[in-house]
């Protein structure tokens, strides 16, 4: 089974998303972590994230950009500079829509790029198609191009 | 004023010391008579009534002919002949005075060169004619032969004007006042001059002492001595000198003496000698005065200037030579640079640059820039004496003389130190004020962006669990629940589109924006299949133009303003009729317009000046989406490319918005 980690500290979107997952009936097991802090602390399997069983290494990371103590860019630049984690795919997965935003997680490592979906439709079809995505092993052209889409941008 | 002829005392003390002088001086004339006629070789007569005629008036003319008579009465001439010959003699004067005044500008008359040799002509030309009647009226009279007319005619001119050439001058002159100086000096050398003259000229025309020959050159060396007293000694003593010379020549030569008396005849000759030393006197004592007036003149402006540049204390006025030595110095020039004239006059103007401008070569350039424009302003820092600085501005002029050739440099310039440093202080001032200007409005920004980021974040919320909701409880609410729910979910993303719109509005405002062509045709493309589903939505209808000119913009700013344009076409259609649009564009004269027109409700008229500002709804249209930032947004972003956007409406009819921007 793959698992797909999200990484966000607004509670809310945390319980969305994990409302939006049971509603698209993804196959993925889905993880959450409510800070920067604690997304390492899973990477690098500390303390009660040592279990890789009940948290295992996830095949694909939505990041949250604005966060507490460490944000999104920070926790993007870990992952990249680990080699348990140099080659997951990762999404940033922000509200915001600006384009030095999008520019500079690009260039820091980011596979994909999503503005937050305004209403529950929108988050459904996101994590219908990143489930897509997981299913095929390897990715492939077909499944990247659905998981893109209900995205609202991708450069 | 006195008529002419008004009888006064004083005119009959006046007319009768003229007529005794004129009758006196016609008997001094007649020595020479020639045997032949009654006709004077000079007639020092003709220069008295001159003089006494451009002193006196006209009034005084009677006098003349009565001396002229009672001259010819005594001599024994008949009494009507005598008569004529007066009055012959009264009217050369008269005619003479008549052109000295209409030619020569009074009061003086020998000032001038030119005005000696006006005087010459006048004195010529007037005595022919009355010297004619004369002749004719002595020949008539029997007292002279008619076949001697012509020789007595032209005795009697050439007499009349020796007279007046040497009596005439010496009279008028003296009653002027003199413009010499008369020094010691001045005193022993006329005092010498008029020695030599008096025992050269004895000597020459009195004795025999030494043989020097016959004719003119024998003469020749009286003339150098008149020369001499003309040039040094002023018009008095010039005019003196020739009267005493042509005194000594007159009575020499009648009396059988000195180098024209042996000649045959010899009176021509004396008249000849005579002209020439009195206009050599007049002329050149002329001259000498009109060049010492013209050095007066210019001693008085220059010492006007020199007051005038050492009044001015707040400019420094000096002149430069043409290598850029100090040639002049000035109070003002003392007091802003700190040198006292003989501590600088000599040295180079680079003195007062500071070493930076004198390595970089800027003295030598402001020196260029003069000598080859004239005229050159400059400023910058200087350097005082104690080596304190100070900031000038100035002007620099190049000098040349009548060739053309640089003869150096007139600079005035002007410590403006205390302005520039307050200057320099309002700039820092404004510079630092700006930065933080900028510093906190940029945190505004920040401010700005991060509350409506986190605005944002709520709105989510709101719609996704009021969706979950709608989705996972819809069995246990009933349809008024249900529509509560709708409108929740409703006003979160009317409000989330606001904020986004806010954002978006803000953004224009101060992010960098990259211009560079683009092509119209594209972005118009691009935007069409953005809203295509739309467009097909409203059953729209859309037309373009055949020209696409490429523009210069920034395509995502540009694809934002034409999503609008669109966006509202469709949106404000008429609700009875399927929407049209028309997008058009035409360049030309270095711009290039797109258009967009629609078949819509259109603008009220009063509110169309009103549409570009944020928030500005139509009240036409209040049912439509939409957050009214849309056209405030087509406004800045066209703003951000440099062009301009518009709109013309027909409510009811249809609208025309244009944007003008710079053609690539």
């Amino acid at each position: 089974m793959k698992t797909l980690l999200f990484v966000d500290d607004d509670p809310s979107d945390r319980l969305l998303v994990e409302m939006g997952c049971r509603r698209a009936q993804v196959s993925f097991l889905l993880r959450t972590v409510e800070s920067g802090v604690e997304a390492i602390r899973y990477l690098s399997g500390e303390g009660r994230f040592a279990d890789r069983v009940e948290h295992p290494l996830p095949d694909l990371i939505f990041l949250d950009l604005k966060m507490p103590e460490m944000d999104g860019f920070q926790v993007l630049r870990w992952i990249r500079g680990h080699p348990a984690t140099r080659t997951t795919p990762v999404t940033v997965y922000s509200a915001s829509f600006i384009p030095e935003d999008i520019a500079k997680s690009y260039s820091g490592g980011a596979d994909f790029f999503i503005t937050k979906p305004s209403d529950l439709t929108g988050l459904v079809d996101v994590f219908r198609a990143a489930d897509k995505c997981l299913a095929a092993d390897p990715w492939n052209d077909d499944a990247l191009a659905q998981f893109s889409e209900p995205g609202e941008r991708r450069s | 004023m006195k008529a002419p002829l008004a009888f006064s005392w004083k005119w009959l003390a006046q007319a009768v010391a003229l007529a005794g002088l004129y009758f006196a001086l016609a008997r001094f004339g007649n020595v020479a008579v020639v045997s032949e006629g009654n006709v004077a070789a000079v007639w020092p007569a003709a220069g008295v009534a001159v003089a006494g005629l451009w002193w006196g008036g006209y009034r005084l003319a009677p006098a003349i002919a009565l001396g002229g008579f009672v001259f010819a009465w005594l001599a024994g001439v008949p009494t009507p002949v005598g008569a004529a010959v007066a009055l012959a003699g009264m009217l050369g004067p008269v005619v003479a005075v008549f052109l000295m005044r209409h030619y020569i500008d009074g009061p003086r008359l020998f000032d001038s060169v030119r005005d000696v040799f006006r005087f010459l002509v006048c004195a010529a030309t007037a005595p022919a004619l009355a010297d004619a009647l004369g002749a004719a009226s002595l020949c008539w009279g029997g007292v002279g032969k008619w076949e001697d007319f012509h020789t007595l005619w032209l005795l009697s001119w050439a007499g009349d004007l020796m007279g007046i050439l040497t009596a005439a001058p010496a009279l008028l002159v003296w009653t002027w006042p003199d413009d010499l100086r008369w020094t010691p000096r001045k005193r022993i050398e006329a005092a010498a001059g008029f020695a030599v003259l008096a025992i050269c000229s004895m000597l020459t025309f009195t004795g025999r002492l030494v043989p020097v020959g016959v004719g003119v050159p024998a003469a020749f060396p009286i003339l150098p001595i008149v020369v001499w007293i003309a040039i040094r000694l002023g018009q008095r003593a010039a005019v003196s000198a020739t009267l005493l010379t042509c005194a000594f020549a007159a009575w020499g030569t009648f009396h059988g003496m000195g180098p024209f008396a042996e000649l045959d005849p010899p009176l021509p000759m004396l008249d000849l000698f005579m002209g020439a030393v009195a206009m050599t006197g007049l002329a050149l004592a002329a001259s000498v005065t009109e060049r010492e007036r013209a050095q007066s003149a210019l001693r008085e402006s220059e010492e006007r200037f020199r007051l005038l540049v050492e009044g001015v204390k707040d400019y420094a006025i000096y002149m430069l030579d043409a290598e850029g030595r100090i040639a002049t110095w000035s109070a003002g020039a003392e007091r802003i640079k700190g040198y006292r004239a003989d501590e600088i006059v000599g040295k180079s103007f680079r003195t007062f640059f500071t070493p930076e401008d004198v390595e970089r070569g800027v003295p030598e350039r402001v020196l260029k820039t003069a000598s080859e424009e004239g005229q050159a302003r400059y400023e910058g820092w200087r350097v005082r004496k104690d080596g304190s600085r100070f900031f000038v501005e100035g002007t620099i002029t190049a000098m040349r003389n009548k060739s053309g050739a640089l003869t150096g440099f007139s600079k005035v310039a002007h410590d403006v130190t205390d302005r520039k440093r307050a200057s320099e202080l309002l700039e820092a001032k404004v510079q630092e004020r700006t930065t933080q200007l900028k510093a906190s409005l940029s945190s505004v920004e920040q401010l700005l962006y991060t509350i409506a980021h986190d605005l944002r974040a709520p709105n989510r919320h709101m719609q996704g669990f009021a969706q979950l909701l709608q989705l996972e409880y819809a069995d246990r609410l009933d349809d008024a629940g249900r529509g509560y729910l709708d409108r929740i979910g409703l006003a979160a993303a009317r409000n989330d589109e606001l904020i986004r719109d806010l954002l978006a509005y803000g953004r224009l405002s101060h992010e960098a924006v990259a211009l560079a062509p683009v092509d119209l045709r594209q972005t118009v493309q691009a935007v069409l299949q953005a809203v295509a589903g739309e467009i097909q939505h409203r059953h729209a209808r859309v037309q373009f133009s055949r020209e696409w000119p490429r523009v210069v913009a920034n395509e995502r700013l540009l694809e934002q303003i034409l999503t609008n344009l669109v966006t509202n076409a469709l949106i404000y259609a008429s609700p009875g009729r399927e929407p049209e649009i028309a997008i058009s564009a035409e360049s030309g004269g270095g711009k290039a317009v797109l258009r967009v027109r629609d078949n819509g409700i259109g603008i009220p008229l009063e509110q169309i000046d009103r549409i570009f500002e944020p928030f500005i709804r139509l009240p036409n249209a209040t049912n439509a989406p939409g957050t009214g930032m849309g056209l405030a947004i087509v406004k800045k972003a066209a703003e951000r490319l440099n062009g301009a956007v518009g709109a013309d409406s027909t409510p009811g009819k249809g609208s025309c918005f244009w944007l003008q921007l710079q053609a690539a």
